[in-house]
């Protein structure tokens, strides 16, 4: 009962977030870059939901917009990474052996940077744009999918269903990819949507330092970033972005644990 | 014990070198001269030349990489662009500031979840659980530079009990800068302790499923001594790997912390050298964390035999 509500409230949350992405496709309530310099920092009215910012512009057409880019980044990223990680782990965990260790050792080393820091230095050297944030963040998470689907992979390739495809004389190709990878694929959706949730986060620190998507567009973390020198003035423009942020990471968690409930039942608390 | 050590040790290096190897060539990644980028456009003709043979850009690049691996292993890590300090000082002032705060949180983070995950998992069902698991849950949502805002706007802003902006060094004003670090610390520890609490959390409810639990009930212990001395030490184990992950990882990753309270720490120094293009900086920063991450968590595993004694040391 208890669990059935919390994935209610899981689903709830991510539900609405998708609504307020597409409607903000057809309709916001302001331009979201339009400059108006007579309504700089107002507090939050029937005309302004959420307020202005420093230029006016309507914070809650800045919050929808940014929802939009915030999401499509964590999206994307999350198809990179997932793609990459599991044809590396799928790799590494079947065929063993040297290919094995050389892949191992390569992601354990990037695993020792922390993950915000190697997607700042690959910022540093991509550029800041767009792309270069999805290719940034990608690297900084491939290692984590390397380890899940290859120790999923390690586990597989023991059961009779893939030794008799072996005896069978299918290729190695061929078993893999018809036998492996759909039965790795339960803890692979598990761990595509912790993903998400530590992507839609890192995208939005990223953002907050000033090297994520360049202004004037918004992201959740770059109208925070904004909002820090006002807080005096107008502290409505620190609350409403981040409340974004948790409702999204809390609906995808929630989303998450449900998940893991289904697929994996011995992980289940 | 020895043999061990020293295999975890020798295992440690194929990985600390190529972590060398990656930070090498980042900046070799960037198009064009590396000598012209770290420098930037418009540089004068003379340092180019000087850096083109200090880097020494002419030679082959296993060549150079070696030169450069020789230069960090004497702690030369090259100077800032920017300030034309040796980036191993400015790492070396920076590392303070962020280590007390990283240190003190996650220490605190770990009393937090030891306490409150054995509580949960000894009630578990509960309403007792139920908030705690609760409050972890919102915590992993709660991005902690908004945390960090937040309370810098209830306690600074609202409040006015602390200050918003600025650093006292330690070495000034001891007091003074314990003003400046209550907020970054609070924030943090908060942060952590949610995924912390989960993980107490779930192995604490491992153990209190054992036989050797009902056993020592049976004895007639007091529930306080039967979690304390049956189920925590038994229990602890993958939290303090946790916390080792954690601890690596936070050394370089508190930029968002440092950026929201001004504080002068590595990841600070790294958003600059970041934001100035000073590769140095850069290079310097990622090295530095990653090779504290390694040793962290050569610590801990170093550590895990003492704390869970079906792990043997082979």
């Amino acid at each position: 009962m208890r669990r059935s509500l919390h994935t209610l409230l899981g689903f709830g949350l991510v539900g609405a977030l998708v609504v307020v992405v597409l409607v903000g496709l057809i309709w916001l309530p302001y331009d979201p870059l339009t400059i108006d310099l007579d309504h700089t920092l107002a507090p939050p009215s029937l005309a302004h939901w959420l307020g202005t910012d420093e230029f006016g512009r309507d914070v809650a057409a800045r919050a929808m917009l940014g929802a939009r880019i915030s999401l499509s980044i964590a999206i994307e990223t999350v198809a990179i990474a997932v793609v990459a990680g599991t044809a590396l782990g799928l790799v590494a965990g079947f065929l063993r052996g040297w290919t094995e260790r050389v892949l191992m050792t390569f992601s354990d080393a990037l695993l020792a940077f922390p993950g915000i820091l190697l997607a700042l230095a690959l910022v540093a050297v991509l550029g800041s744009s767009r792309h270069s944030i999805v290719i940034a963040l990608a690297i900084a998470y491939l290692p984590a999918t390397i380890r899940v689907v290859r120790g999923a992979v390690i586990s597989i390739r023991e059961r009779e269903y893939v030794e008799a495809s072996r005896v069978a004389g299918d290729g190695v190709v061929y078993t893999m990819v018809r036998h492996v990878l759909p039965n790795a694929l339960p803890p692979i959706l598990v761990l595509a949507t912790s993903l998400f949730g530590w992507v839609v986060l890192s995208e939005s620190a990223l953002s907050f330092l000033g090297v994520g998507v360049p202004p004037p567009l918004p992201t959740w973390g770059n109208m925070l970033a904004s909002a820090r020198p006002y807080m005096y003035d107008a502290s409505w423009l620190s609350i409403a972005p981040g409340l974004c942020i948790v409702a999204t990471l809390l609906g995808v968690n929630m989303l998450g644990d449900a998940l893991r409930d289904r697929l994996d039942p011995r992980e289940a608390s | 014990m020895i043999a061990y050590i020293l295999r975890r040790l020798l295992l440690a290096i194929p990985t600390l070198f190529i972590v060398a190897l990656m930070v090498f060539f980042l900046v070799r990644l960037i198009p064009g001269d590396p000598a012209q980028v770290m420098l930037g456009e418009g540089a004068d003709p003379a340092a180019l030349a000087a850096l083109h043979a200090e880097l020494g850009l002419d030679k082959p690049v296993y060549v150079q990489f070696a030169t450069w691996l020789g230069h960090v292993f004497t702690g030369d890590l090259g100077t800032s662009i920017t300030t034309g300090e040796p980036v191993a000082t400015l790492l070396l002032t920076r590392a303070g500031t962020t280590g007390v705060v990283v240190l003190v949180s996650v220490g605190l983070a770990t009393l937090i979840a030891i306490v409150a995950g054995t509580v949960a998992a000894w009630r578990r069902g509960s309403g007792l659980d139920l908030a705690v698991m609760g409050g972890a849950s919102l915590i992993l949502a709660v991005p902690s530079f908004w945390l960090g805002l937040l309370l810098l706007l209830v306690f600074g802003v609202w409040l006015r009990w602390l200050p918003v902006v600025g650093y006292i060094p330690f070495s000034e004003d001891p007091w003074g800068a314990m003003l400046f670090l209550i907020l970054p610390i609070a924030t943090l520890t908060i942060s952590e302790s949610g995924v912390l609490i989960r993980m107490m959390r779930s192995s604490a409810i491992d153990v209190l499923r054992l036989d050797y639990v009902t056993h020592a009930r049976a004895k007639g212990l007091a529930e306080r001594t039967v979690l304390a001395r049956h189920v925590f030490p038994n229990a602890f184990a993958p939290t303090l790997t946790l916390v080792g992950l954690t601890l690596g990882r936070l050394f370089g990753g508190i930029a968002v912390i440092e950026t929201v309270f001004t504080l002068p720490g590595l990841g600070r120094l790294m958003v600059t050298g970041v934001l100035s293009r000073d590769y140095p900086v850069v290079q310097g920063c990622l090295l530095f964390t990653a090779v504290i991450y390694v040793l962290v968590n050569l610590a801990v595993d170093l550590l895990y035999p003492l704390f869970d004694p079906r792990v043997t040391v082979e």
